[in-house]
């Protein structure tokens, strides 16, 4: 019986880590980590800091980017090994699919987008957002196996210490593999920093009538030293950024985000619930945004923001 | 000519959930329901299939009995058959894929299943990892662009970090996102025309998974409360535009955001 941990990042490992801990005072057994990439022996290293027994690396340049059959091999196999009942993981789209595949093959039970675990009468019981995010669902998992997806910034990272564990180094039959990988186009970073790590975002809606007019934005997320981003619509169908924020795109975290001739859409709100304060600016007093907002401004965004671009420039200014 | 499967769900309107104004408990009976936004995707893409190249698109919904509604509008739609398998209460993705996987043995097989990548109420996004997984065959998840070619299927699958390129043949299961396709309404003789259509019903004990039980268990769903200050500024009059953004900018300083 253990506990394995499958991250992509040494901060995925760190957070998954703890909640193992968590996992482990209850159902015992051992802690192990796998590993899967091109190049990733630095980070199995650093992975080996945390209190693992083992490290199962996968370093092939097969995996350099996801396949989710090849993946899926690689985690089975060392599933099998550690005869882990238990896998936690990041709950992302990648993920989620490969903990789809894992947990029939398992015949194990699967939760994803976990905000919380706990215990009633030894179970393991996870809450986890629901109908886009509007509530919060309390589920028990009843199986003896389980695949628990987790999202990222929900556990506190654990330190990494001095190199302990032991790097197992393998590797899986890949031929005959049914899916091929043709191509791989990654993501173009929208600014210098990312949504997902930004103190603070700045979010465009379909207030704003032309790409152009995202200059405005781009300028007041530089100004205030964050990140910019937009809803599904002027990404999804307008295609003036490749990513956008909300339920089925990305979730922020900010201290501070401003939502900018935003409507407010459940699918939009649910990705930015995490927010510390939300300030909403939009001419339609009724725009549901304002319900999700702390400080609404109700206004022609092509009034305000020309003078709070002045003023919030004249502050950085004299900072 | 493919023999394609479609997953709908009859999803709750998540923008009309039934809450409790006491206990903030939301009510799945009395939320409205629909056909999920990204089902009737799947669906159009395995209609358009088969006007291109030919085939058969059969639609299952495993849902309560009052899902024959959008059983209706698939067949409205253009789907050839419609079956569903009426259940009570909730069943976990893993009882779901196993009804999936016996249905394509028993009904099938099929050289298509496409699902909706994620349903609109609890957006799991794992069924169709798992159906694949139960039937040995390869999954093509989140897809935005989908071409097939005589037994070979290549799709453009948006992951979260980029776009995937991938390519397998024939049979596949393929989820599909909103960006495929924008579905047809049905025309007032298309839907007159699909009354006359029988939804099929099938039962679990038809497909020998008489004691089905979900490994997942919902315990409960509680709203959220929206605990935010909702501080409202007017600067619909351009004069006060000035006056707004230096409170604003004092209450952001108070809080320590600025």
């Amino acid at each position: 019986m253990s506990i394995l941990i499958y991250g992509e990042k040494d901060k995925s490992f760190q957070e998954l880590f703890t909640a193992a801990k968590i996992l482990k005072e209850k159902v015992g057994g051992s802690i192990h980590a796998i590993v899967i990439g091109h190049n990733v022996k630095e980070l199995a290293e650093k992975v080996a800091g945390l209190e693992v027994d083992n490290v199962y690396l996968f370093d092939n340049e097969a995996f350099k980017a996801f396949n989710p059959e090849a993946f899926l091999r690689a985690l089975k196999s060392v599933v099998d090994e550690t005869n882990a009942n238990i896998v936690l993981l990041e709950s992302n789209y990648k993920n989620k699919i490969l903990g789809g595949l894992l947990a029939s093959l398992l015949d194990a039970g699967l939760v994803v987008d976990t905000v919380e675990i706990s215990f009633t009468n030894g179970k393991i019981t996870v809450k986890r957002p629901v109908y886009a995010g509007k509530a919060l669902s309390t589920q028990t998992i009843e199986s003896e196996k389980a695949i628990i997806a987790i999202k990222a910034g929900v556990f506190e990272p654990t330190q990494l210490g001095e190199k302990k564990a032991k790097i197992v180094e393998k590797s899986v039959d890949l031929s005959d593999l049914k899916t091929s990988l043709v191509e791989f186009t990654p993501k173009v970073v929208v600014g210098e920093i990312r949504l997902e790590d930004a103190e603070v975002v700045v979010g465009a809606g379909r207030g704003i009538k032309k790409q152009e007019d995202l200059e405005m934005i781009r300028e007041m997320a530089k100004i205030l030293g964050g990140a910019w981003g937009v809803t599904r619509p002027l990404a999804a169908d307008y295609g003036w950024a490749p990513e956008w924020i909300g339920i089925s795109g990305i979730s922020i975290k900010p201290k501070l985000y401003f939502a900018v001739g935003i409507s407010g859409q459940p699918q939009h709100t649910s990705g930015i619930r995490e927010s510390k304060v939300i300030v909403a600016i939009n001419k339609d007093s009724d725009a549901p945004i304002f319900k999700f907002a702390d400080y609404g401004i109700v206004g022609d965004l092509y009034q305000v923001l020309p003078e709070l671009l002045k003023r919030l420039k004249e502050l950085k200014g004299e900072a | 000519m493919p023999n394609i499967l479609v997953g709908v769900k009859y999803s709750l309107q998540v923008e009309n959930l039934a809450i409790d104004p006491k206990t903030m408990m939301v009510s799945e009976d009395e939320t409205p329901k629909q056909m999920g936004d990204m089902d009737k995707r799947a669906l159009e893409e395995a209609i358009r299939i088969r006007e291109k190249i030919g085939g058969s698109v059969t639609a299952l919904c495993v849902g309560p009995s009052e899902a024959t509604k959008i059983m209706m509008e698939a067949y409205a739609m253009g789907a050839n058959e419609a079956y569903l398998l009426p259940i009570t209460g909730n069943l976990d993705t893993d009882a779901i894929a196993k009804i999936f996987a016996e249905f394509y043995k028993k009904k099938g097989p099929f050289d298509l299943i496409i699902l909706g990548a994620s349903s609109t109420d609890s957006f799991t996004a794992t069924l169709g990892a798992r159906i694949a997984s139960l039937l040995g065959i390869p999954v093509l998840p989140f897809v935005k662009k989908l071409e097939l070619a005589d037994d070979e299927v290549t799709v453009e699958s948006d992951l979260g970090d980029g776009t995937y390129t991938f390519k397998a043949k024939l049979p596949v299961v393929v989820t599909v996102t909103l960006e495929i396709n924008e579905p047809r309404i049905p025309t007032l003789k298309d839907i007159l025309k699909a009354k006359r259509k029988k939804i099929n019903e099938i039962k679990l004990e038809d497909l020998g998974l008489g004691d089905l039980a979900s490994k997942v268990r919902i315990i409960d769903v509680k709203a959220y409360e929206e605990k935010r200050k909702q501080i409202i500024l007017d600067a619909t009059d351009p004069s006060k535009i000035g006056e707004v953004i230096d409170q604003l900018i004092n209450y952001l300083k108070e809080e320590g955001v600025l």
